[in-house]
C-alpha cells in the first residue's frame, strides 16, 4: 500500500517537474523571439543607415 | 514493504514459521523505507511547487528585463511581461494539480489507523461514526494535535461529541467552534471498555500493524468494542433523504399527472421539483445536525438545555408556506421599522419621498395607521423576496440556465406570495381611507345625501386613493429598482474589477485613453464585459480625480436644471390629470346602476378600490415613460456638459450604476427601468453604425470583409480636372473600404496612399501611364491589380495599423512641410522629388528634414520665405487641446485630431500612442458620423469645422431668421467656394443639431470639430 502511494508520488513529482520544464521553455522560446525580432529590427535598421 | 510471498520453504509449517521470523526485520525494514520515502515527497510537495512558483516568477521578469535590455519597444515589452504572467499562471495550475494529488495520496493514507503511545494503541474514527455511552475517547482536531479526553455521554457522533467538547472547555469570549473535519481517537484495547475478538483479514493497516507489533493483522472496518460497525449517522441521514424525496416526488408526481402539458413539460416541472426536494432535505438536515450538537451539549451539562433528539431526519421538512395562513399574521416587525413604517406612510401620503422625518402634526386613526403598517410591513417582506428573486435569478443566468433553477422557482414562488400579500394589505388600507373619509364627510357635512356623498366619495377615490396606490406603486418600483441594483453590485462589479484588473496593460491603458475620447468612446471600445470594467474604471478614476460624487451629482443637478424640469414636469402634470379623470369616469361608469347604494356595501367598495388601483399602476406606468425618455435626455445633457469639463467629470457624471445594471434591471422594474434606457442611449451613442460596439478590435475583421468587397468593385478611376494618381488612389481607397479608410488619421492615409502609388510608379506602363506623375483628364487608370490582391490591402492595411506615434508623427510632420514647400515654391512636388528626398533622408539617418534640406536634396537653391514657417511647424497646444497649425498650412485632408495628452485630467494615465490612436480613431468616426448625418461634403466642413460653437449659434439664431439675413446677404459663415444654399442649408442643420443639447458656455467655446468628436450621430434628429 505504501509503495504504491510512494509511487504514485512520484508520477505525480515527475509530471509536475515536466510540466514545470515545458513551461518554462515555452515562455523561453517567446522570449527569445521577441529578442530576436528586435536584433533583426536592429540589423535592419544598421543596413538601411549603411545604404545596403 | 511487508510480504511474505516469496518467502523460502513455503508448505513447511516450521519452516514458514522461521522464514517469517526472519522476514519479520526485512519486512518492518522495508516498510520503514517505505514510509519514510511517502514521508520524504509528501515534503517535497509541500515545498516544491511553492518554491518552483517563485523561480518562474523571477524568471519571468528577467525575460522582461532581457527585452527591455535589448531595447524592445512598448509592445515587445508588453508582450514579454503577458508571456511572464502566462508562465507564472501556468506553474501555479501545475502546481495545484501536484498539490491536490499529494492531498489526495495523504488523505487515503490517514484512513483506518492505529498508533500506540504509553497510554495504550489507538485507533482513529471518522467524523460520522458514532460512539457508544461510556467510551472515553480523545480528540484530535483534524489533525491539528491532542485535543481532550472526553467521556460519551449518549450514543452520538464523533464529530459531535468533538464539537461539543470543546465548546464547552473554549475559553468565555473565544469565537464558536468551527465545523471542521473532526477526528476522535478510540483506545482499541483498553480495559475499560469490553473488546471483542475481531477477525484478521485484509492488509491495510492491519498489515502494517503486524510488522509494527507482531500481534495479527486487525481488521479495522469490523470495528473494535463498542464502536457502532455498520450504519453510521452520515448512513442514517441518507437513507431517510432518500426516502423523503422519494415520497415528496410520488406526490409531486400525482399533481404533475393532473396537469394539462406536454410530456416535455412534465418532465421539466419533475425534474425542477425534484431540485427544490433535495435543497429543502439538504437544508433540514443541517439544522438537524445543528440541534444535535445542541443537545448533546446539554446532555454533557454544557450549558445548553438537553432537548430530544428528532429521529425522523427529514419528514417534518418546512417548506414555503403559503401566504395567507396563520403564520404570515404572527410576523411582526422589529421595533424600530415601527417608526420607518410611520415614516413611509408619512412619505406616501404627503408625497414627499425625500421626507427625512415626519412631522409632529402628522396624525393617521389608528386603523390607518395599522394599515399603513401592514402594507409597510408586507412591502419589506415583498422587497426581501425580490431580493432572493434576483440572486437567483442571476445565479440560473450566470451558470447557463445549468444550476439553480430549483432556488430560482422557489424564489418565484415566495415573491408571487408576497405580492399577493401586499396587494391584499394595500386593499385594506385603501379600504381604510376610504371609510376614513365617508366617516370624516358625515361629520363635517351632516346634511349630506347619500347620492352626494357617493359622488365626493368617487372624486375623492379618483383623486387622493388613486394617488396614494399610485404613490405606493411607485415607491415599490424604486425600491425593486435599487434591491435590483444593490444584489447585482457585488458579484457584477467585483467581477467587473477583476476583468479590469486581469487585463494586461496595454488593454487598460486603451480604456482608460479610450474614456478620455468622451464616454461613448470608451464604450464603443468595448464589449459587454469591458464595458462594465471601463465603469468601473472611470469610477475610479473619477472619484480619484475629483471626487466623483460631487461632480457627479453637480453635473446631474445641472442637466436637470436646464432640461429636464421644465420639459417633463409638464408631462408629468399631464399625465396626472389625464389618471384622474379617466378614474372618475371609470368609476362613474361603474356605479352608475346603484348610484348610491354602492357605498353602503363592502363588496362594491371592494371593487371601486381594484378599479382604482388597475389605474394606479397604468397611471405610474406612463409616469415611467416620462421617465424613461427623462433618462435619455439626462444621459445626453450629461454627456454634452461633461464634454465641456473634462473627462473624469463625464465618466463621473455618468449614471454608470444604471448603465452597469442595464441588463436583467427590466425584469425587476418593468417600465421602470430607466437603466436599460440609458445603456441603449449609451448604445446609441456609439453613432449610427459608425462604429460597431464590439470594438475595435472588428476593424481588422472589418477590413478583411473590406477587402473582400473592394475586390469586386470598380478598380477604374478616371482622371479630373488636376488630377493626380495620388489623388485618384485615394478615391479608390474611399469607394472600397469606406468608413474603415476614412476614418484613418491623416498620416496612416499618406501611408496606405502612398504604397499604392509606389506600386504604380514602380510600373507606370502597366498602368497605362507613361509619368506616374502625369495624368491627363478623362483618362482611365486600372487600380485592380493592388486593390483587388487581398493579401497585399490587408498587409498595408496591418502595417499602417501598427505605425508607432513617432513614425506617424514624422508622415504628418513632413506631410506639413512638402505642403509649405509647394506653397513657397509655386509648384508641387513630383515622384521623383520624393525619391529624390527619401534618398537623402536614407543618406542624412537621424538628420531632421526641414525646408531647407528639402531644397538641398532636390538641388534648389532659393528656399524662400518658408524657411522660417519652418521654426513654427511644431504643432502648439492650445486650450483643450486643439492643435493649432500655422496659418495656411492646414493640410485638407486632416481630420481635426486631439491630442489626448494636452487633456491633463487629475489621476488619469498618460495614454500610450496605440492607445491614444485608438482613442482618436473613435473620435474621428463619431465626427465623420455627424458630418454625413448633416450632409457636409469635405471642404465645406473643413471650412466650418475650426469655427467656435458660440459663433455658429449666434450667426444662426433661428432657422427662419438665418435664411432672411442670408438672403439679405447679411451672413457670412466660413465656407467651401461660391456660399451657396445649400452649403447654408447645412450649416443651419450644423447649428440646430448643437442647440438640441442647449450649450453652455463650455460648449460654446468649443470648436465645431471638437464638438462633433465629443457626441454622437445617434443624437440627430431628435
Amino acid at each position: 500500500m505504501t509503495e504504491e502511494k510512494v509511487s504514485l508520488l512520484k508520477q505525480a513529482l515527475e509530471k509536475f517537474l515536466k510540466e514545470i520544464e515545458k513551461i518554462r521553455s515555452e515562455h523561453d522560446q517567446e522570449i527569445e523571439g521577441i529578442l530576436k525580432e528586435i536584433d533583426e529590427k536592429k540589423i535592419k535598421d544598421l543596413k538601411k543607415d549603411l545604404g545596403i | 514493504m511487508a510480504t511474505t510471498e516469496s518467502s523460502p520453504g513455503a508448505g513447511d509449517p516450521k519452516n514458514e514459521q522461521e522464514g517469517l521470523e526472519e522476514l519479520k526485520p526485512v519486512a518492518k525494514a522495508g516498510a520503514e523505507q517505505d514510509f519514510e520515502e511517502m514521508e520524504r515527497l509528501m515534503g517535497t510537495f509541500r515545498e516544491l511547487p511553492e518554491q518552483e512558483v517563485q523561480a518562474v516568477q523571477a524568471d519571468a521578469a528577467k525575460g522582461v528585463e532581457r527585452v527591455r535590455e535589448a531595447g524592445g519597444d512598448e509592445l515587445q515589452v508588453d508582450r514579454a511581461e503577458d508571456s511572464g504572467k502566462r508562465e507564472v499562471g501556468r506553474v501555479g495550475v501545475a502546481a495545484r494539480e501536484a498539490q491536490a494529488t499529494a492531498d489526495k495520496v495523504s488523505k487515503e493514507s490517514a484512513g483506518p489507523e492505529t498508533f500506540s503511545d504509553e497510554q495504550g494503541t489507538w485507533r482513529k474514527v471518522g467524523a460520522d461514526e458514532v460512539l457508544q455511552p461510556g467510551v472515553e475517547v480523545r480528540m484530535d482536531v483534524a489533525g491539528a494535535g491532542e485535543g481532550p479526553f472526553v467521556k460519551v455521554v449518549e450514543g452520538e457522533a464523533a464529530g459531535i461529541v468533538g464539537k461539543a467538547a470543546l465548546e464547552d472547555e473554549k475559553p468565555e469570549g473565544a469565537l464558536e467552534v468551527p465545523d471542521i473535519d473532526w477526528k476522535a481517537e478510540l483506545p482499541s484495547e483498553p480495559a475499560k471498555t469490553e473488546r471483542r475478538d475481531v477477525v484478521p483479514k485484509g492488509e491495510g493497516a492491519g498489515a502494517f500493524e503486524t510488522s509494527e507489533s507482531g500481534e495479527k493483522p486487525v481488521d479495522l472496518s469490523v470495528g473494535i468494542g463498542p464502536l457502532e460497525p455498520a450504519r453510521t449517522i452520515a448512513e442514517q441521514e441518507a437513507g431517510a433523504r432518500k426516502t423523503f424525496i422519494e415520497e415528496e416526488m410520488q406526490r409531486a408526481e400525482e399533481l404533475i399527472a393532473m396537469q394539462n402539458v406536454t410530456d416535455e413539460e412534465k418532465q421539466r416541472k419533475r425534474e425542477e421539483h425534484r431540485r427544490v426536494t433535495e435543497r429543502w432535505a439538504d437544508e433540514r438536515l443541517k439544522t438537524l445536525r445543528r440541534s444535535r450538537e445542541e443537545a448533546y451539549r446539554g446532555a454533557r451539562g454544557g450549558g445548553v438545555e438537553k432537548k430530544k433528539v428528532d429521529t425522523s431526519p427529514v419528514d417534518k421538512v418546512s417548506r414555503p408556506r403559503e401566504e395567507g395562513s396563520e403564520d404570515r399574521q404572527e410576523r411582526k416587525l422589529p421595533p424600530e421599522l415601527q417608526g420607518e413604517s410611520r415614516l413611509w406612510a408619512y412619505r406616501i401620503f404627503s408625497e414627499n419621498h425625500n421626507a427625512k422625518e415626519v412631522p409632529p402634526d402628522f396624525q393617521l386613526t389608528p386603523s390607518i395607521e395599522a394599515a399603513a403598517y401592514n402594507v409597510f410591513a408586507r412591502r419589506e417582506l415583498l422587497l426581501g423576496a425580490y431580493i432572493r428573486e434576483y440572486d437567483a435569478s442571476r445565479k440560473l443566468k450566470k451558470s447557463g440556465g445549468e444550476k439553480g433553477g430549483a432556488e430560482h422557482g422557489e424564489a418565484v414562488v415566495w415573491r408571487e406570495n408576497a405580492g399577493r400579500a401586499h396587494e391584499e394589505a394595500l386593499e385594506e388600507l385603501k379600504k381604510e381611507l376610504f371609510k376614513d373619509f365617508l366617516k370624516r364627510k358625515k361629520e363635517a357635512y351632516p346634511k349630506l345625501t347619500d347620492k352626494e356623498l357617493a359622488e365626493e366619495a368617487l372624486g375623492y377615490s379618483a383623486r387622493f386613493i388613486l394617488e396614494t396606490a399610485k404613490d405606493v406603486d411607485e415607491d415599490l418600483m424604486r425600491e425593486r429598482l435599487k434591491m435590483a441594483r444593490e444584489s447585482r453590485d457585488i458579484s457584477f462589479l467585483r467581477s467587473a474589477w477583476e476583468h479590469y484588473i486581469r487585463m494586461s496593460r496595454g488593454k487598460r491603458v486603451l480604456i482608460s485613453s479610450a474614456l478620455s475620447a468622451g464616454i461613448a468612446g470608451g464604450l464603443a471600445l468595448l464589449g459587454p464585459l469591458g464595458l462594465a470594467a471601463a465603469g468601473v474604471a472611470a469610477g475610479v478614476r473619477g472619484l480619484r480625480a475629483l471626487g466623483a460624487g460631487a461632480a457627479a451629482g453637480s453635473l446631474n443637478a445641472l442637466a436637470d436644471r436646464i432640461f429636464i424640469r421644465k420639459k417633463y414636469g409638464k408631462e408629468r402634470s399631464a399625465a396626472r390629470e389625464g389618471a384622474q379623470t379617466k378614474t372618475l369616469e371609470d368609476l362613474k361608469s361603474a356605479v352608475k346602476n346603484d348610484a348610491e347604494d354602492w357605498i353602503k356595501s363592502e363588496k362594491r367598495i371592494l371593487e371601486i378600490m381594484k378599479l382604482v388601483d388597475k389605474n394606479a399602476v397604468d397611471y405610474r406606468k406612463k409616469l415611467d415613460e416620462v421617465a424613461k425618455r427623462e433618462g435619455k435626455t439626462r444621459m445626453k445633457v450629461a454627456l454634452a456638459i461633461g464634454v465641456g469639463t473634462g473627462l473624469a467629470v463625464t465618466a463621473a457624471s455618468v449614471d454608470w450604476d444604471a448603465v452597469l445594471h442595464g441588463r436583467g434591471v427590466e425584469e425587476a422594474a418593468g417600465a421602470g427601468a430607466a437603466a436599460e434606457e440609458v445603456q441603449e442611449s449609451t448604445q446609441e451613442a456609439v453613432g449610427a453604425g459608425a462604429v460597431t460596439p464590439e470594438g475595435t478590435q472588428d476593424t481588422v475583421g472589418a477590413v478583411t470583409a473590406a477587402a473582400e468587397k473592394a475586390q469586386e468593385m470598380s478598380g477604374i478611376e478616371t482622371a479630373g480636372e488636376n488630377d493626380s494618381i495620388w489623388r485618384m488612389a485615394e478615391r479608390q481607397f474611399e469607394e472600397r473600404f469606406g468608413d474603415d479608410f476614412t476614418s484613418l488619421d491623416e498620416a496612416r492615409k499618406t501611408y496606405l496612399i502612398d504604397a499604392v502609388k509606389d506600386k504604380v510608379a514602380a510600373n507606370p506602363s502597366g498602368f497605362g501611364l507613361e509619368d506616374v506623375d502625369k495624368v491627363v483628364p478623362g483618362q482611365k487608370v486600372d487600380f485592380s491589380s493592388i486593390f483587388e490582391d487581398k493579401s497585399w490591402t490587408e498587409r498595408i492595411f496591418d502595417k499602417a495599423g501598427a505605425l508607432r506615434e513617432a513614425q506617424l508623427e514624422n508622415i504628418r510632420l513632413n506631410n506639413r512641410l512638402f505642403d509649405q514647400w509647394v506653397e513657397s515654391h509655386g509648384r508641387g512636388l513630383m515622384t521623383e522629388d520624393h525619391e529624390a528626398i527619401a534618398r537623402w533622408v536614407s543618406e542624412h539617418a537621424g538628420e531632421k528634414l526641414t525646408l531647407e534640406r528639402i531644397d538641398e536634396a532636390l538641388g534648389v537653391t532659393q528656399a524662400g520665405s518658408a524657411v522660417d514657417a519652418v521654426t513654427t511647424l511644431t504643432p502648439e497646444v492650445v486650450g483643450e487641446g486643439v492643435t493649432a497649425y500655422p496659418p495656411g498650412t492646414v493640410p485638407s485632408e486632416v481630420v481635426a485630431t486631439v491630442p489626448l495628452e494636452t487633456q491633463a485630467v487629475p489621476g488619469v494615465e498618460i495614454p500610450s500612442d496605440v492607445a491614444a490612436q485608438a482613442a482618436q480613431e473613435v473620435a474621428a468616426r463619431f465626427e465623420l458620423a455627424s458630418v454625413k448625418g448633416i450632409g457636409f461634403d469635405v471642404n465645406e466642413y473643413n471650412a466650418i469645422k475650426g469655427l467656435k460653437v458660440g459663433k455658429l449659434l449666434e450667426t444662426i439664431p433661428s432657422e427662419k431668421q438665418a435664411w432672411q439675413l442670408f438672403e439679405a446677404g447679411r451672413i457670412r459663415l466660413p465656407h467651401a467656394g461660391w456660399y451657396g444654399a445649400s452649403e447654408f442649408g447645412k450649416q443651419i442643420r450644423l447649428a440646430e443639431f448643437i442647440r438640441t443639447f442647449e450649450p453652455g458656455t463650455s460648449i460654446k467655446e468649443m470648436t465645431v470639430s471638437q464638438f462633433l468628436r465629443s457626441v454622437h450621430a445617434g443624437s440627430m434628429g431628435q
